[in-house]
């Protein structure tokens, strides 16, 4: 079995996916609600958290997606400062071999313990 | 409000076809603090529960569709301005970004977000904003605060050859 690459490969893997145009949107009612309510755009959002991933942040995964079996899943939390999307962001980014997708963004709702992981 | 079911539709993910099912349901949402209502649409895969929310996914043919239609009633509401007509105004007026944000108190990212229309302004910041639109107000303010607007510029590093120029012409009579 292969071991887990290692995070920079993922959010390499991130920024190229964004560079590229083969990361999509993949967003929950959850996620645009929390958009809306500052008057956010989603195109807005999606290159503020790739700008912002090589910082350095808490992650977690890699884990299974619930039923898209081909991607895995890797949720950071993101502190990101940018007036309008400040403070503590949970992002989820879904990873398949070709393609890779924004799922989630919005604040940070339970504090964090011990299955995440600083870089 | 129940969902009303409009159809359904076949999504191709890397090695995996998913059918979804198109519903439209009318809802009051929150933008910056105003309730706004308005119809959206969302796809649930099939199968999953219509009436419970955490399964609606935004379009994923186009996932600002509903961003887009409420920012669109939200402006009309409150007769907010365009993006364009902000920048059309800053432009006749020959001010930099920098400089007019300056003068509206607001952040430059701020300002540059509202004109590139990755901003959705505040009611607030609309009011601001209107002043690009009445050049004589926005004379007669800056000569009221000429002081503390230089001595912020100085501050921010903000170059204000494009004000000194507007107010010394006869751009705004």
């Amino acid at each position: 079995m292969n071991p887990d690459p290692p995070i920079t490969k993922i959010i390499q893997r991130i920024e190229h996916d964004y560079a590229q145009q083969h990361l999509s949107l993949y967003l929950h009612k959850k996620s645009t609600d929390f958009l809306r309510s500052r008057g956010l755009r989603a195109r807005t959002v999606l290159r503020l958290t790739v700008r912002q991933l090589p910082n350095s942040h808490d992650y977690r995964g890699p884990s299974l997606h619930h039923w898209l079996t081909e991607f895995t899943v890797y949720e950071f939390i993101e502190n990101i400062l940018d007036g309008d999307l400040n403070g503590d962001m949970y992002v989820k980014f879904d990873l398949s071999h070709t393609t890779s997708q924004l799922e989630s963004i919005h604040p940070r709702e339970k504090p964090l313990n011990n299955t995440w992981t600083r870089y | 409000m129940a969902p009303k079911i409009i159809g359904q539709t076949i999504y191709s993910f890397p090695n995996q076809t998913v059918t979804f099912t198109i519903i439209e349901l009318q809802e009051v949402v929150l933008i910056n603090g105003e309730k706004i209502k308005n119809t959206h649409r969302y796809w649930v895969p099939a199968g999953d529960n219509l009436a419970n929310a955490e399964n609606y996914v935004e379009p994923l043919t186009n996932p600002e569709e509903n961003l887009d239609a409420d920012y669109q009633l939200y402006r009309q509401q409150f007769n907010l301005l365009m993006p364009q007509e902000i920048r059309q105004a800053r432009e006749a007026l020959g001010l930099s970004r920098a400089t007019t944000a300056l003068l509206l108190k607001l952040s430059e990212t701020q300002f540059a977000a509202i004109e590139d229309d990755d901003l959705l302004q505040t009611r607030k910041q609309d009011a601001k904003l209107r002043l690009l639109k009445n050049p004589q107000e926005l004379r007669t303010s800056v000569t009221r605060y000429q002081k503390t607007i230089e001595r912020q510029a100085t501050r921010y590093q903000v170059d204000l050859s494009d004000l000194t120029r507007l107010l010394s012409s006869n751009a705004l009579s």
